[in-house]
Parts: C-alpha cells; structure tokens; sequence
C-alpha cells in the first residue's frame, strides 16, 4: 500500500507526463495542420472556382470551338464529296454522251446559270440539285484539295484568288454584255481539275480559251516581274515611254481570253510610279479594259490585300449542302 | 461547501497544485475504502482510487457544487470503478498467496481512517455482506451522508436506497450476531 505522499508524487508525475505528452500532440497536430492547410485552400478555391463557374465557361468556350470546327470540317468533308461527285459527274455526261468537251457543257450551263442565281441542274441520276452558281462555286474552291492539281492558277493562290472577284465585277460593268463574264470570276475559283482547268501550253479542250479561268499574267522588265493588278485604277496613271510589245518581254501571258494581256499590247511605263506598267489592249473590245495595269512586288500604292477568308460567307456553304 | 471544494477550486482555478494535495491527503483513504466495498479488494481500489484523482487532475471536470464535495468526488470514483469492472469482469481474483497481504493492508487503511475499533469490528463484519449493502452502510454510516446524497453517489432512487439500507442493517446485525459483536454498543 502507497502512503499518501508517494500517492501524490506518483499523481504528479503521471499528471507532467500527461501534459508533456499532450503538448506534443498539439505540436504534432499543428505540424500536420500547417502542411495540410495550403492544400485545403487550395482545393476549395479551385472548387470555388469550379462552382463559381470561371473554369466551366472555358470549358464551354473550349468545348463550343471544338464542336464548332467539327461541324466545319463535317461541312466542309461533305461540300469536298459532293463537289468531287458532281465534277465527276458533270465530266462523265459531257464526254460520254456528246462526245462534247466537258468544258463546253459546262460552260453551257454557266450561261444559264447567269440568268438565275439558284437553278436546278439535273445530274446523270436525273435528279435536280439547286445551286449557286458564284458563291457556292468559291466555297467549294476554298476547301477542294483538288483545287491544287491546278497548277500555275493555284499555286499562285495568294496573289490572284483574292483579286479575281473583283476582276469579275469590274469585267461586268466594263461589258454587261456578256454573260460568260460575269460568272467567270467565282466559276474560276471553284471548278475542279477535271472540269475547268487547261494546261499551261494552252491545249485546253475548246483550244486553249476557257471562260472559267483567268490566269495570272506577268511580264519581266530590267530584271523585275511585273503582275497584273486590277486593285489599283489604271486610269490614274499616265502613259509615259513606250517600250514594246508585250511579246518582247519574258512573262506568262497569251492570246487567250483567260488572259488579261496579249502579245500583240503594247507596254508602257508611267509617269506616277516607276513599279507600274501600263498595258495598252490592241483588240477593238478589251473585256478587262483598254489599260491593264503590271505592279511589280514593291509597289504598294494603296493595295489593300483582303483575307482570303471573306470571300467565303458561311452562308454559302450551307446553302451548298 | 466544504473544505475539499475549497481546494479544488484553488487548484482548478488558479492551478495551486496544494490544493490538489490537501483533497488526495483528505479524501483518499475514505474513497479507497468506498470502492473496496465496490471491486471486492484494497489494491484495485488504490489504484481506482489513484486514477480518481488522476482524472480530477488532468481532465479537471467542473464541480457545479449541487452536491458536496464528497458525495461529487464518490459519484466519479465509483463510475470508474464500474467501468474497470466492466472492463476486467473476468479477471477479478487475487492470487491466494497475496489473500494474508491483502487482509494487511486493508486493515491499516482501516485503522488509519476509521480509528475506533468498534468500527473497526462493525466494518469488518460488513464487509462479508453483499457489495450493495457495504456501499450503502460505508456512504451513511461511516462517511455520515444522507440517504439522499448515498442514493446520489449509488445512482438510485432514495427510496430504493433506503429500502437497500435496511435490508443492509438486518444482514449486518445477523452477521455481527454471528461473530458475537455486541451490535448494540457498535
């Protein structure tokens, strides 16, 4: 049996050991606190912020983008399948049942389609497919791969797709005359390989003109090329030497209506702007003008380059399908 | 309010360890042999008894002063005897070769506190009756409680208490009959 004063001393002791041991509890617990307590707010501020809606919205942003280029890309797949079946189609009844070339016939129906802007056209299968002639034909151009089969018209694709359109416009209200021309422009950036685009040695099937196509024209002049530029007036330039016909200088050019200068024009210089030449048609009704204006690379007189992009209203496209 | 309450809240209050000494120098002894009456023998009741103030010490519970002192301090000594013997229901012997120490001991304890030796005889011849009378005998006879405050600490109803406490006293003079104590005089 204890006595009472070892019963104290052995409650004393019992009593430090206790709260030597709980004070390193509370040391530990605020060791584990100090280290978890970060993590936790962190946790509920990304779950704040989760709840509160700033990470959702990204994803919702991110997720709209995502479904937004699938669906073009869906659209755009379908526009490649149904044009290509079309071209193919459109080939297979030119050159088996007439014996025509396949151009002509498509031509044929470009003349019509000048008329009204949607028409029926019957396929081989005998069912009608509404078109648009112009700009439906340029979307498909922006998004045919076969587009760079094409050759010198399409590897130039920076230069001349974005001044074609306007070519167009301005080919009509110089010669409202002509139907061909009106539609030439878009008809140009959408016809696939099979059905509009001549070789370079102009062997094309109705002898090296085609209507659907404009090709890109340059001249080379004291070492430099000159391209055509329809972006700039060439009115508001004033002849200044004469230096030659155009057969005389280097270029890509042809007596051709997919053409805009022949060899027989005349080339000048002009007096505002030594980058700009003057191209001065010989024949007795220019489709694209009796001045054609040739830019060389530095001259950047106001030329205002448009993206690509624009010419290809979504529209368009859904109206292709 | 008593003296142990005194101290407790001095040491409570304004942590003066004496205080805490007075009340184990105090009230040890008394609720040792309270809760030899509950666990059957004195050595488990000192260390009931140890670890009674052990969790007056540490755990320091409130004494809200419904009750005196005692009976507050008896009522948490005999809640941790009832658990430790709930806790250790199967291994309440003692080894036979520590019965003559036990007895010993126990009766130093007696000597210490109860000091008269006809008490001393009574307690004795009490602590051969069931557990449940002892308690309510030690409570009223030898700590002077009132049936109130030993239905409090034994958690009955005083009636109940008092129906145990004269079924107590009819064992207990039977029993001191028996050994020849002259329970008039005790």
């Amino acid at each position: 049996m204890k006595k009472h004063e070892e019963m104290i001393m052995d409650l004393h002791r019992r009593m430090d050991e206790y709260e030597s041991e709980r004070r390193m509890k509370r040391a530990k617990m605020t060791k584990v606190a100090a280290s978890v307590t970060p993590v936790c707010a962190a946790a509920v501020v990304g779950v704040g912020l989760w709840k509160g809606g700033v990470l959702t919205s990204n994803h919702d942003q991110l997720i709209n983008s995502t479904v937004e280029s699938t669906a073009s890309d869906v659209i755009v797949s379908a526009d490649n399948d149904s044009s290509a079946d079309k071209h193919s189609a459109n080939t297979k009844n030119t050159a088996n049942k007439n014996d025509e070339p396949a151009t002509s016939a498509s031509t044929a129906e470009l003349q019509a389609a000048t008329s009204d802007a949607t028409i029926p056209r019957t396929t081989e299968n005998g069912e009608n497919v509404i078109e648009d002639s112009g700009a439906n034909n340029a979307s498909v151009e922006e998004n045919t791969p076969v587009a760079d089969d094409r050759g010198a018209l399409v590897s130039d694709n920076s230069t001349i797709t974005n001044t074609e359109p306007q070519r167009a416009t301005e080919a009509t209200a110089v010669q409202p005359e002509s139907p061909v021309q009106q539609t030439t422009p878009p008809v140009q950036q959408t016809e696939p390989a099979s059905q509009s685009v001549p070789d370079n040695s102009g062997n094309s099937s109705n002898g090296g003109s085609n209507m659907w196509c404009l090709f890109r024209c340059t001249i080379e002049w004291n070492g430099v090329t000159f391209n055509d530029n329809t972006e700039i007036d060439a009115s508001a330039y004033t002849q200044d030497k004469y230096i030659g016909k155009v057969s005389d200088f280097k270029g890509e050019y042809k007596d051709s209506i997919n053409y805009l200068i022949h060899p027989d024009d005349s080339v000048y210089t002009s007096k505002e702007n030594p980058y700009v030449l003057l191209i001065v048609k010989t024949e007795p009704f220019p489709l694209y003008g009796s001045v054609i204006a040739m830019t060389n690379p530095a001259f950047l007189d106001g030329v205002v380059y448009r993206p690509h992009t624009e010419d290809v209203p979504y529209e368009d496209i859904q109206v292709w399908n | 309010m008593d003296n142990g309450a005194s101290s407790y809240r001095r040491f409570r209050d304004n942590g003066d360890i004496s205080g805490f000494d007075e009340i184990v120098m105090d009230y040890s002894d008394g609720l040792m042999l309270y809760l030899t009456s509950i666990v059957g023998n004195i050595w488990t009741a000192e260390e009931l008894t140890e670890e009674t103030f052990f969790l007056l010490g540490t755990k320091k519970p409130k004494f809200k002063e419904k009750c005196s002192f005692k009976t507050w301090l008896y009522t948490i000594g005999r809640n941790i005897a009832l658990n430790y013997l709930k806790k250790n229901a199967k291994h309440l012997t003692v080894p036979i070769e520590n019965a003559p120490e036990l007895i010993s001991d126990e009766a130093a304890v007696e000597d210490a506190y109860i000091k008269k030796e006809q008490q001393i005889a009574v307690h004795r011849a009490m602590r051969k009756l069931k557990p449940e009378y002892q308690q309510v005998l030690w409570l009223i006879y030898f700590e002077g409680l009132s049936n109130k405050e030993a239905a409090k600490v034994m958690k009955k109803s005083v009636r109940s208490t008092e129906s145990i406490l004269y079924q107590a006293k009819k064992s207990l003079r039977s029993q001191l009959e028996m050994e020849g104590i002259d329970y008039e005089k005790a």
